[in-house]
């Protein structure tokens, strides 16, 4: 009697598991046939969930931006060692005085569904990133265009500044000598005129067309974002040097699980943590690639506070650290220790290179009449292996010179309000990118661009820095601005205008089935090339 | 009957305003703001101050905490809870696509602990204090005692990487969809996070098989001659389910709460992981969407519970 049941209930949990399971799984099997699907497609580990808004227009994220990477292209590209390459551009000239940028498109190019790809969709594009009433984050990065500001207020109807006078050129004209600008706008993702070219500009964002952007001039085309599980591009026949890789599938996890298939090949290409080197060098599918980051952990000390003003003090504070200790015992030596807010590739020789030298720090201390008895607190987001154990490295180094630091750890949403208000006084945080052109330092040392005008949160403030980077962007002269941004970086050098901690090494473990991967320089750069990645065997 | 079920619906709507008010109240006044957040300082540019407050203004966030209530509130009650902060899309439908995998990964997953609480706890209730009765203690004391998410690694690290048996993440292969590949992928999700929960159970049959095998009906049936099988199974078991069932009905909105922590090892797509990342990205409708639903459920569960105990015991009347 019993017996029955147990069987009743046993085939009904069976049933109830089937139809369940059925139900919510995915409804079509693919008709690839299992063995052929597998060699034609490649899975690639996200390292977040990406928004779902693929668009040049939202706010800049990492994840979707990764996969904007496969499925768009700009006029210009970044590539792994932060060289701008021509992309949809074939070549492209500067004039000597840095205002006019002139880019020669290559002919012949289709968007992924046919039509003709010409400066028509590069004009559209630019003009509706100019534009605020678009939304686009990054209109402020156009306000060096000429025209903009009229175009904006609604005096013209054009960017006077931007032109494509015929198909296959298009050209930017600055409103005064601006180099830097070649690297701020020029590798936009280039959107398509004929299906957004008709919204009105504040309808433009809200066009359904960038939750499921179908058309694009990037090697791959979007097939579909399943929420949460994965991206699903596929090759772009259309493209000007196809992809030989027919499917790439973007899946979003967690770091630890991207470890585990990569062993077991579930996942082809993935971004590790320095604490799984070993496992990761110990599966015999895969192979390792390390390249240096652009982005640099540092700390920031908010110079509007009148203890920070001192160099001296700001001095000492580096002098108390040991970076190099601090590569070697959180990121098991995979980082290189800044000197400055200049990528590497781009510094100068002969920086300070601020080596622990604590008998100094004290005396700098000293001499800048430091308050030993005073707290400050170090803030910064909790949930990062390296940060977490470099905050508590730091708090440590400077206890040993006579500076008092407690440890605070706040929420992303809550840090806004502190640069805001000014009362922070150390903050630890990392990211940036100042490797494709030396410009870009501006955003965060410029006297103007003090928050909420711009990205210089510590509020440090250096007119003679200012002066040599504004000249440093105004020729196009290779060798002239070399040496003036070689100055600039001496300087700030000299005047420790952030504590820069270290750049970690991007990480990346690919199977040795995929040929031409390219590491990007952390885990949250563009994929470069895809349409060059093979799978052999 | 009628009458109670009325007069309940009757609180649990009123309850119901008020948790509405109480946890949007709570999520709008949490420090930090939500569009502010999407652009970390190193991407400032002299537009960004104009752009949030364009995307405030478009997402209502500067008007009174009242006037965005009471908008809320007017769509929310024609079946339109907005829209999420970060993507636009509506909450509905965000919140739509994760309950199925919530339930699928919830509803076998509970099915598997009663399948492991209810023998152990029968077992345990029929030989206490012998050695079957200490390895049950031991058994449900590991299912709370040890974090989820470590099993869940060590689940990984054995069956994932060591042996390749299972896959470790996601619901489902893209290039190899079908049945049999989303069975296999929830095996290792569904029996950890059933092992998690047998515990509790485990005890729960346990004591009230005790109660109800000292009871003086079980005595009868002994001295009339039924088999100590006949006897538990037909007869006390049946009685011993009365308060378990209460429990499990009230932990009917964990099925929906989601298992936070196994959703994010495994990138199970359900309600869990849309719990902890709009929690973390301040998005606020869909939180609100979220607690709201939860709190539905829990109502709805706990009324569940009552009736269900008049139904299956026959003594107790509902007022």
């Amino acid at each position: 009697m019993f017996r029955n049941r147990v069987r009743v209930a046993l085939v009904g949990l069976a049933v109830t598991t089937l139809a369940v399971a059925g139900c919510t799984g995915p409804a079509t099997n693919s008709n690839d046939g299992a063995g052929s699907a597998v060699n034609k497609s490649l899975n690639v580990y996200l390292y977040q969930e990406p928004a779902g808004i693929f668009s040049p227009l939202a706010p800049v994220s990492g994840p979707d931006g990764q996969v904007m990477s496969f499925i768009d292209e700009g006029l210009l590209g970044v590539d792994p060692s932060y060289q701008l390459q021509p992309r949809l551009a074939e070549s492209y000239t500067v004039s000597p005085d840095a205002t006019t940028f002139t880019f020669k498109l290559r002919s012949g190019l289709k968007w992924s569904d046919g039509t003709p790809f010409t400066s028509k969709d590069v004009l559209f594009t630019y003009t509706m990133m100019a534009n605020p009433k678009t939304t686009s984050s990054t209109a402020g990065n156009y306000t060096g265009v000429e025209g903009v500001a009229d175009f904006a207020s609604g005096k013209a109807t054009t960017v006077s500044g931007f032109s494509a006078p015929d198909d296959n050129t298009f050209v930017i004209k600055a409103t005064k000598p601006n180099f830097g600008l070649l690297a701020l706008i020029g590798s936009v993702w280039i959107m398509p005129e004929h299906i957004l070219g008709k919204d009105a500009p504040d309808a433009v964002a809200k066009n359904p067309f960038f939750r499921s952007p179908t058309v694009g001039m990037g090697p791959y085309t979007f097939v579909e974002y399943k929420t949460n599980q994965y991206v699903h591009v596929t090759a772009n026949p259309n493209y000007r040097n196809p992809a030989k890789i027919k499917d790439v599938y973007l899946k979003p996890m967690t770091s630890d699980n991207a470890t585990a298939q990569l062993g077991n090949g579930g996942i082809d290409i993935a971004s590790y943590s320095p604490t799984d080197s070993e496992t990761v060098a110990g599966f015999n599918t895969v192979t390792t690639q390390e390249k240096p980051g652009a982005g640099f952990v540092r700390i920031a000390l908010n110079q509007s506070k009148p203890y920070f003003k001192d160099a001296k003090v700001r001095q000492a504070f580096l002098y108390a650290l040991d970076r190099k200790q601090i590569v070697q015992t959180v990121l098991g030596g995979k980082a290189e220790v800044r000197l400055s807010d200049f990528a590497k590739a781009n510094e100068p020789a002969g920086l300070n290179d601020y080596a622990q030298d604590v008998a100094k720090a004290k005396q700098l201390l000293a001499e800048a009449g430091w308050d030993s008895n005073r707290e400050i607190q170090l803030q910064w987001v909790h949930g990062q292996r390296d940060r977490d154990a470099t905050s508590t490295i730091v708090q440590s180094q400077l206890a040993a010179v006579g500076v008092k630091v407690k440890l605070v750890n706040i929420q992303a949403a809550e840090i806004p309000k502190t640069y805001a208000e000014k009362t922070y006084d150390m903050v630890l945080y990392g990211g940036g990118n100042y490797a494709v052109d030396s410009s870009t330092i501006n955003g965060i040392t410029a006297c103007a661009n003090a928050y909420p005008a711009g990205g210089n949160i510590n509020f440090f403030c250096n007119q003679q820095l200012d002066e040599l980077m504004a000249q440093a962007n105004s020729t196009a002269d290779e060798a002239q601005r070399k040496s003036l941004y070689d100055q600039a970086a001496k300087l700030a050098n000299d005047q420790a205008d952030l504590m820069w901690l270290y750049s970690p090494y991007g990480l990346w473990a690919v199977n040795k089935k995929v040929q031409g991967f390219q590491a990007p320089g952390s885990q949250d750069t563009l994929f470069w090339d895809p349409a060059s990645w093979t799978i052999t065997g | 009957m009628a009458a109670f079920l009325v007069r309940r619906l009757a609180i649990n709507v009123l309850v119901f305003f008020l948790i509405t008010i109480a946890i949007f109240a709570l999520v709008h006044k949490t420090p930090g703001d939500p569009i502010a957040m999407q652009i970390p300082a190193d991407q400032l540019n002299s537009g960004s101050a104009e752009f949030i407050a364009q995307k405030r203004h478009e997402l209502g966030l500067d008007q009174s905490l009242l006037m965005q209530y009471w908008h809320w509130l007017t769509n929310a009650l024609h079946g339109d809870l907005g829209y999420s902060l970060l993507n636009g899309r509506p909450v509905t439908e965000v919140l739509g696509e994760r309950i199925g995998p919530t339930v699928e990964l919830m509803g076998v997953g509970l099915l598997i602990s009663l399948l492991v609480a209810f023998p152990l706890g029968i077992l345990a209730a029929r030989r206490r204090n012998s050695l079957v009765d200490y390895g049950a203690t031991v058994v449900s004391l590991g299912s709370v005692s040890i974090p989820v998410f470590f099993v869940a690694l060590i689940a990984i690290y054995v069956f994932t990487l060591k042996f390749q048996w299972f896959p470790s993440s996601g619901i489902s292969d893209p290039t190899n969809p079908g049945l049999l590949d989303s069975l296999h992928h929830l095996v290792l999700p569904a029996v950890i996070l059933g092992f998690g929960n047998s515990g509790p159970f485990m005890r729960y049959v346990r004591s009230s098989m005790i109660t109800e095998l000292g009871a003086d009906y079980v005595r009868t049936a002994n001295a009339k001659g039924a088999s100590p099988r006949r006897v538990v199974l037909r007869h006390a078991f049946r009685n011993s389910l009365i308060p378990v069932l209460t429990v499990i009905a009230t932990n009917l909105p964990q099925l929906l709460a989601g298992a936070v922590v196994i959703e994010q090892v495994f990138a199970w797509p359900g309600m869990g992981q849309l719990a902890v990342s709009s929690v973390n990205q301040h998005d606020y409708s869909v939180i609100v969407g979220f607690a709201l639903l939860i709190a539905i459920l829990v109502l709805l569960s706990n009324l569940l519970a009552d009736v269900l105990y008049t139904v299956v015991d026959p003594r107790v009347r509902l007022r």
